[in-house]
């Protein structure tokens, strides 16, 4: 145990804040200090807005995605010991360690190669589908009554084999939710395991089936976890270059090809200088700051959720 | 009819292994289910309360066989240890919850709050969050919140835990008189011999998920039939013994003493006595037993003395102060002498 204020504790101290503020500060007071005397231009342009927009969507998207896959697997991992524990606790970190370039050879390997198993199965049995309805049409009776089932789940089929991986907003956040589902996980698995099992336990001899557990007992606990995750990992999508760049270099979006804030950054950097690239970075930074401090605001989460 | 009937409950937990075991509980009455820590007492009561399903056994109340039933629909209520009160709600919500689950009009919700708060002596506390509470008023929320809505049966584990000694003894007539006021079955897991004393029916012993044995208290208390019992209901005395079956009883050789009992066994035993059932006295005669003071201890009811006599080494509890190396005479009526066969 070290005292506040002895010397080793002053020392280490000292050390840690200077790197904390070499590192982490004076880079950010910087870009913002330069950056926003020209945060009115950088709004006044409309690619940039759209860009904005488009990473905002995406990011939300992302986030709910994280939310439904994750709340589930978050109250598993919180509450229970099975048999291959290990195995979902490893698969759930995986996306911190992959390199996120190839999470975006990845999606688009699984979902928009010739190796896309998913689709390609789908589209075999829309084809044996099909092939059904032509063997039918000899039956009169019997195709009036099912083909109008068949074609449809044909359609149905053939549309979601349809879906464009590649520069969309599909793809986009297929890549950002593979990077940002974890840390809506952790955060909430964290916080249900902080909910005493033997309340639920409680409530349930009281008359409350599961779902009413959840929703008048562990969801008042949990929710502000949960939208503290549900930012977390919305601020992490937000912040995803790596895998765009193979994914979705450019979103398809209302017509138009929009870079994502990052692209739209870093083509900035590359295409006209830092100067540039400063301009729109602090824009970026500044709006994701507002967001950030307005939701949290609004959710009235304190420190750690 | 038994309220509750257990039947070849079996459950593996990991390496812990519950059962088989089964026993009965009757209606209107107060059962206290004893063992050491790890016993698998708390096991058994989730068993009951439906949070574990047992991998065979059934559980029956009221002749309905719940074992597949989920908690809900077990008509049980259950008091965890430490409560678990709903910390996100008031005092009023947490006892008004498993109203409200049902369905019941807010009317009728407020009617039976006030009802059973007043029953229980808690209206004051009704608007508090339920952080800032004593033990004492933190059982007694959980208690009403358990009792509104009418269970056939009350779990209660280890309610006593978290209190400090005399809300303890205060709280004994209130939990005491809950099986007939509220027309139901309590069952009650502790560690505590005094709270399983002054609270039960009927106690039943277990250790290493197994039931050990079951009964009156005052059974189980002074005539335990089996040796684990003796040792957990505080029989600090239990000595390996010869037994000679004798008309109204027989004649115990312990050591190099001669004791007589009550109780007529024949063989091996073991001799099992109480340290506040001996007195010390000054006469000669039945059942005495000279020797040598070797520690003394201040204890809550008296002196905690060990006596070595005759090869043996006696604990006793006395009023007189002795000192170590003091000779004593230790008295011991054959009837209070209880002999266990050793099997």
């Amino acid at each position: 145990m070290v005292y506040a204020g002895e010397l080793p504790l002053r020392v280490a101290l000292a050390v840690s804040i200077l790197i904390l503020l070499l590192l982490i500060v004076y880079p950010i007071v910087l870009l913002i200090t330069l950056g926003s005397a020209q945060l009115a231009s950088a709004l006044s342009v409309g690619s940039f807005i759209d860009a904005i927009e488009v990473t905002v969507i995406m990011s939300t998207l992302s986030a709910l995605v994280a939310i439904v896959m994750g709340t589930p697997l978050a109250y598993l991992l919180a509450r229970y010991e099975f048999r291959f524990k290990q195995i979902l606790d490893s698969i759930i970190d995986i996306p911190i360690m992959v390199p996120h370039i190839i999470v975006g050879i990845m999606i688009v390997l699984a979902f928009a190669s010739r190796y896309n198993i998913i689709f390609n199965t789908l589209n075999l049995v829309a084809h044996k589908l099909m092939l059904i309805d032509a063997a039918l049409s000899r039956y009169g009776l019997l195709h009036a009554l099912l083909s109008p089932v068949v074609n449809a789940l044909v359609n149905l089929l053939t549309g979601i084999t349809g879906i464009r991986f590649v520069n969309t907003l599909w793809g986009a956040v297929a890549a950002v939710a593979f990077l940002s589902s974890t840390y809506y996980i952790r955060v909430v698995e964290a916080a249900i395991s902080m909910v005493n099992p033997e309340m639920e336990i409680v409530a349930r001899t009281l008359g409350a089936s599961p779902s009413r557990v959840f929703v008048s007992i562990t969801l008042p606990k949990v929710w502000k976890a949960m939208a503290n995750g549900a930012l977390l990992s919305w601020a992490r999508s937000v912040s995803e270059a790596g895998a765009l760049f193979i994914v979705a270099y450019s979103i398809y979006f209302n017509g138009n090809y929009i870079y994502p804030a990052s692209v739209y950054i870093y083509e900035s950097y590359v295409g006209v200088g830092l100067a540039n690239a400063v301009k729109y970075s602090a824009a970026l930074l500044i709006i994701v700051l507002i967001i950030f401090v307005a939701y949290r605001v609004a959710l009235g989460i304190k420190r750690g959720g | 009819m038994d309220a509750v009937r257990l039947i070849n409950i079996e459950l593996s937990l990991g390496s812990f292994k519950l059962g088989p075991l089964s026993t009965s509980m009757a209606n209107r009455t107060y059962n206290v289910i004893m063992g050491p820590t790890g016993s698998g007492k708390s096991t058994l009561l989730k068993v009951i309360a439906g949070a574990y399903r047992p991998n065979s056994g059934s559980v029956i109340v009221d002749g309905v066989d719940v074992t597949n039933k989920p908690p809900e629909l077990r008509g049980i209520a259950y008091v965890p240890q430490g409560y678990a009160l709903f910390d996100h709600m008031t005092v009023y919500g947490n006892i008004e919850y498993g109203l409200k689950v049902r369905g019941m009009p807010k009317s009728i919700r407020a009617r039976e709050v006030y009802r059973i708060a007043e029953d229980l002596g808690i209206v004051n506390l009704l608007n508090r969050k339920v952080n800032g509470l004593s033990g004492g008023e933190s059982q007694k929320v959980a208690l009403a919140r358990a009792l509104i809505v009418r269970p056939r049966v009350l779990l209660l584990d280890e309610p006593m835990s978290m209190m400090d000694v005399s809300t303890r003894e205060s709280l004994i007539p209130t939990l005491r008189e809950i099986p007939r006021k509220y027309d139901t079955v309590v069952i009650h897991v502790t560690h505590d011999r005094d709270e399983a004393y002054a609270l039960a029916d009927k106690v039943t012993i277990i250790n290493n998920g197994r039931l050990i044995e079951e009964g009156e208290p005052e059974e189980v208390f002074t005539r335990p039939k089996r040796l684990f019992t003796a040792q957990f209901v505080g029989f600090t005395n239990i000595i390996p013994a010869k037994a000679v079956k004798t008309q109204g009883g027989s004649t115990v050789h312990v050591g190099d003493l001669t004791l007589h009992s009550s109780e007529g066994i024949e063989g091996s035993v073991y001799v099992c006595i109480r340290p506040e059932w001996f007195n010390v006295t000054n006469e000669g005669g039945l059942n005495v037993i000279e020797g040598t003071v070797l520690d003394v201890e201040r204890g809550r009811m008296g002196y905690r003395v060990k006596v070595s006599a005759g090869g043996v080494t006696f604990n006793a509890v006395v009023q007189s102060k002795l000192s170590s190396g003091d000779v004593v005479k230790l008295s011991i009526p054959p009837d209070m002498v209880h002999l266990i066969p050793a099997y």
